[in-house]
C-alpha cells in the first residue's frame, strides 16, 4: 500500500505506459499501444476516460469507447464501458467508484452523453448494479445458422469493399427512419471502427445497383463470440424495405464463413426490427448467450424500457467481437 | 407491528379476503379499463386451495381497510432435485401512494420478504413475479429483485409446425390428470435444475378446477408409459390472440413424445381456428430449439421476468440458465 496522494483527472496521452502496465495486471493480457491509441486517441467521436493516479501510476481507469448516436433528430452520445479496471494492490479502497463518478459528473446527464452501456462479466455488473446504477436493458439472444455446403464466393452484385465514402451515410439515413437511436454509421464511423482497427480483420461487402448505389452494407468477421469460430456478422446496415439486399448480404456472409470454414454465421438482431423476423425465417434460430445489455441513462427518456424498444445496436457497437 | 401513520403490517388471516378483494377490485379497476371484478370463489381458489400454499402479507388501516397487499403464489420446486419452493408475487397493489415511492407497500413487501423468503423449513428460496414497470422500479430499486430476462416467445402457424417422427407414442386427450403425472413431475425435477413440481395435486388445481378458464390437456403414452404432457388453451397473451401452450412436460429423450404433442398443439389451433400456437419458455430450456426446429420462430414480449434468489446457493445467472417454466407457472394463461 502507497501513502501518496491520489489524484482523480482526465487521462492523458502521457498515462499511456502506466495504464497499458495496469491493465496487464487486472486483466492478465497485454492491450497493445497500438490497440491503446486506436481506442483512446483516435476515435472520431473523442475521448471518454479518467483515471486515479497515485504518484506517477495509473491504479484505477473508467473509460468508455463514445459514438455519436442519431435519436430524437440530434446528433448526441452513447458510450460503450470498456477497459474500467482498479489495480489488485488499491481494491477495497474505493477508488474505483470514486473514478467512476468523476466519469460520471464530467460525461453524464441530460446535456451530455445520454446513455453508457457495456455488456460486463458477472462481477462487474454486480458491481454496476449497486454502485454505479446500471440497469439491465436485455438478456441478450444471438441469431444464428449452421452453415450448410453452398458457395464459398461471395455472389454478384455484392462487393469488398476496401474504402467507404458518403454513401455509408446515405445508406444510413434510408435505415435510420425506423430506429429511435443509432450509432451513426457515416464513412468516419466505419473507417474507425471496421478498417482502421488495429488487430481485428473485418470484410466489409457491399451491396450495390446498377448505378453503383450502395443498397446495402454488412460487416462479417470470423472470431469466437459465445462459441469458437464463428463467422459472425458484426454489423448490419439494410433497409428493411429491401428484403432482397438482405438476402443477398446474408448469402455473402455466408459464403465467406464457409470460405473461412466456420461452421455457422451469427448476429445479434433487436427483436422489434423485422431483421430479428427475417433472418429466422431464412434458417436462423434464436439461442441464448451469456451476455447481459446494461446501461445507465442520463436522461429520463431513456430509461431502460425505451432502449430495449428502440435501440438500434450491434456487435460493431461493441469491442466484444 | 404497526407503522407511524396508524397502519398496521401483518400477515393475512381468515376473514380478509373480503377487504383484500374490495381494495383489489378498486385498485385494478382504475388501471385497467378492461379489468373484471374477482369473486371470492376465484380469491379462494387462487389463493387458499394451492396445493403448494400462498403467503400474503398486507397494510391494513384502523378502519380495517386493506390499503396494500403483497402476496406470494407458492410453488414446490425442485432445484438440483431437491425439495425448495417459490413464490410467484401477484396482484401487488396499494391504494395509497401507489407501488413508486416508499410507503405502505414497499413496507409490506418487506415484511413479505423478512418472514417468508430464506433459507429453512416453511420459506421459499426464491421469489419471482412478470412486474408491471412500477412494481418492477419499486422492485429493483427497493427490494433486490433483478432481471431474470427479457422474456421472448415461440410462436408458429399450426401449418408450419413440423415435428419430428411420432412413431409409437398415442397421444390421448383427458379431463383429468391421472397419478402417473407425479412420476412425470419427478423426472424433470431430477433433470432440471429447477422447475416447479408439475405432479398431480399442483396440474389439477392449476388447469381442471381453473374458476373461469377451460383447458385442453393431452398426454403422450409410449410402450414405456407416460412419456408427457401439454396443456393449452384459446386465449390472449402480449395483446395478441392464439392458442397458448400452458403447460409442457416432456423430459429429456422423448423426442415422439414431443413431437406427437406440437402435432395435437397444431391440431387443436386448426380446429379452434387460431392462427398460432404460442409458447413462453426460457430462451435456456431444453424445448428451445427442438421447437424451433419444428417450425416456431421467436418473437420479444413486452414483458420482464424479475426475482430474487434468498438461498446462499442460489444466484440469478443460475436461474437464468437452469430454471424451467411456462406460461402456465404464471397468472397469464
Amino acid at each position: 500500500m502507497s501513502g501518496a496522494k491520489v489524484e482523480i483527472r482526465p487521462l492523458r496521452a502521457a498515462d499511456e505506459a502506466s495504464v497499458l502496465g495496469t491493465f496487464r495486471e487486472v486483466f492478465g493480457a497485454a492491450r497493445t499501444p497500438a490497440e491503446w491509441r486506436w481506442a483512446f486517441l483516435r476515435n472520431p467521436a473523442g475521448t471518454r476516460a479518467w483515471v486515479a493516479v497515485e504518484g506517477d501510476r495509473v491504479v484505477a481507469q473508467y473509460a468508455a469507447l463514445p459514438s455519436r448516436v442519431w435519436t430524437g433528430g440530434e446528433d448526441r452520445v452513447f458510450a460503450q464501458i470498456v477497459d474500467s479496471m482498479s489495480h489488485p494492490d488499491r481494491r477495497g479502497a474505493g477508488l474505483f467508484v470514486r473514478t467512476a463518478e468523476a466519469f460520471f459528473d464530467a460525461h453524464g446527464g441530460p446535456d451530455r452523453d445520454l446513455v453508457h452501456f457495456g455488456w460486463p462479466v458477472e462481477r462487474a455488473w454486480r458491481l454496476g448494479r449497486r454502485k454505479l446504477r446500471y440497469e439491465a436493458v436485455r438478456t441478450q439472444v444471438a441469431l444464428a445458422r449452421e452453415l450448410e455446403p453452398g458457395p464459398d464466393a461471395v455472389p454478384a452484385g455484392v462487393e469488398v469493399l476496401a474504402e467507404v465514402d458518403e454513401q455509408a451515410r446515405w445508406l444510413y439515413d434510408r435505415c435510420v427512419g425506423a430506429w429511435g437511436a443509432s450509432t451513426v454509421r457515416d464513412a468516419e464511423w466505419l473507417r474507425w471502427r471496421y478498417l482502421e482497427h488495429p488487430t481485428h480483420r473485418y470484410v466489409l461487402l457491399g451491396a450495390r445497383d446498377a448505378a453503383g448505389v450502395l443498397r446495402g452494407l454488412a460487416v462479417y468477421r470470423r472470431a469466437s463470440f459465445g462459441l469458437p469460430d464463428l463467422g459472425v456478422l458484426v454489423d448490419w446496415l439494410v433497409p428493411p424495405e429491401e428484403p432482397e439486399v438482405g438476402e443477398l448480404l446474408r448469402a455473402a456472409a455466408a459464403a465467406r464463413a464457409r470460405a473461412d470454414g466456420a461452421p455457422a454465421l451469427v448476429a445479434w438482431l433487436p427483436e422489434w426490427s423485422p431483421w430479428f423476423d427475417r433472418f429466422q425465417r431464412d434458417g436462423f434460430r434464436v439461442h441464448p448467450t451469456d451476455y447481459l445489455t446494461v446501461a445507465r441513462n442520463f436522461h429520463p427518456r431513456y430509461r431502460m424500457e425505451w432502449l430495449r424498444a428502440h435501440w438500434w445496436y450491434q456487435p460493431g457497437d461493441s469491442d466484444l467481437v | 407491528m404497526t407503522d407511524r401513520s396508524a397502519l398496521t403490517i401483518r400477515e393475512y388471516a381468515p376473514g380478509d379476503e373480503e377487504r383484500i378483494l374490495a381494495t383489489f377490485n378498486r385498485v385494478f379497476a382504475a388501471v385497467d379499463p378492461g379489468f373484471a371484478p374477482r369473486d371470492l370463489a376465484t380469491w379462494r381458489w387462487l389463493y387458499r386451495d394451492n396445493p403448494s400454499g400462498a403467503r400474503i402479507w398486507l397494510a391494513v388501516d384502523e378502519a380495517g381497510e386493506v390499503v396494500a397487499q403483497y402476496a406470494g403464489l407458492r410453488q414446490r420446486a425442485f432445484v438440483r432435485g431437491e425439495r425448495a419452493s417459490f413464490a410467484q408475487a401477484v396482484d401487488s397493489m396499494s391504494s395509497r401512494g401507489g407501488l413508486r415511492r416508499p410507503g405502505p407497500f414497499v413496507r409490506t413487501c418487506r415484511a413479505f420478504v423478512e418472514h417468508g423468503c430464506g433459507e429453512g423449513a416453511g420459506r421459499d428460496v426464491f421469489a419471482w413475479g412478470l412486474p408491471v414497470p412500477a412494481a418492477w422500479r419499486v422492485g429493483r430499486e427497493l427490494l433486490g429483485y433483478e432481471l431474470i430476462r427479457t422474456q421472448l416467445e415461440l410462436f408458429a402457424a399450426p401449418g408450419d409446425v413440423r415435428p419430428e417422427s411420432a412413431a409409437g407414442v398415442r397421444v390421448e386427450e383427458c379431463a383429468h390428470f391421472p397419478d402417473e403425472v407425479d412420476a412425470l413431475a419427478d423426472r424433470l425435477g431430477r433433470e432440471r435444475d429447477a422447475v416447479a413440481v408439475r405432479d398431480r395435486a399442483q396440474l389439477a388445481w392449476r388447469f381442471e378446477r381453473h374458476p373461469r378458464n377451460a383447458y385442453r390437456v393431452a398426454l403422450a403414452r409410449t410402450g414405456r408409459g407416460l412419456a408427457g404432457l401439454a396443456v393449452c388453451r384459446a386465449g390472449t397473451f402480449d395483446g395478441r390472440p392464439g392458442l397458448l401452450v400452458a403447460d409442457w412436460a416432456v423430459p429429456a429423450g422423448e423426442e415422439g413424445a414431443r413431437a406427437a404433442l406440437l402435432a395435437w398443439l397444431a391440431g387443436v389451433a386448426t380446429e379452434l381456428g387460431e392462427a398460432e400456437v404460442r409458447a413462453v419458455l426460457p430462451e435456456t430450456a431444453p424445448e428451445w430449439l427442438p421447437l424451433q426446429r419444428a417450425g416456431f420462430r421467436a418473437r420479444g414480449t413486452r414483458y420482464v421476468l424479475a426475482g430474487r434468489p434468498f438461498a446462499r446457493t442460489l444466484d440469478v445467472p443460475f436461474l437464468r440458465r437452469g430454471w424451467s417454466y411456462t406460461l402456465g407457472d404464471t397468472d397469464l394463461v
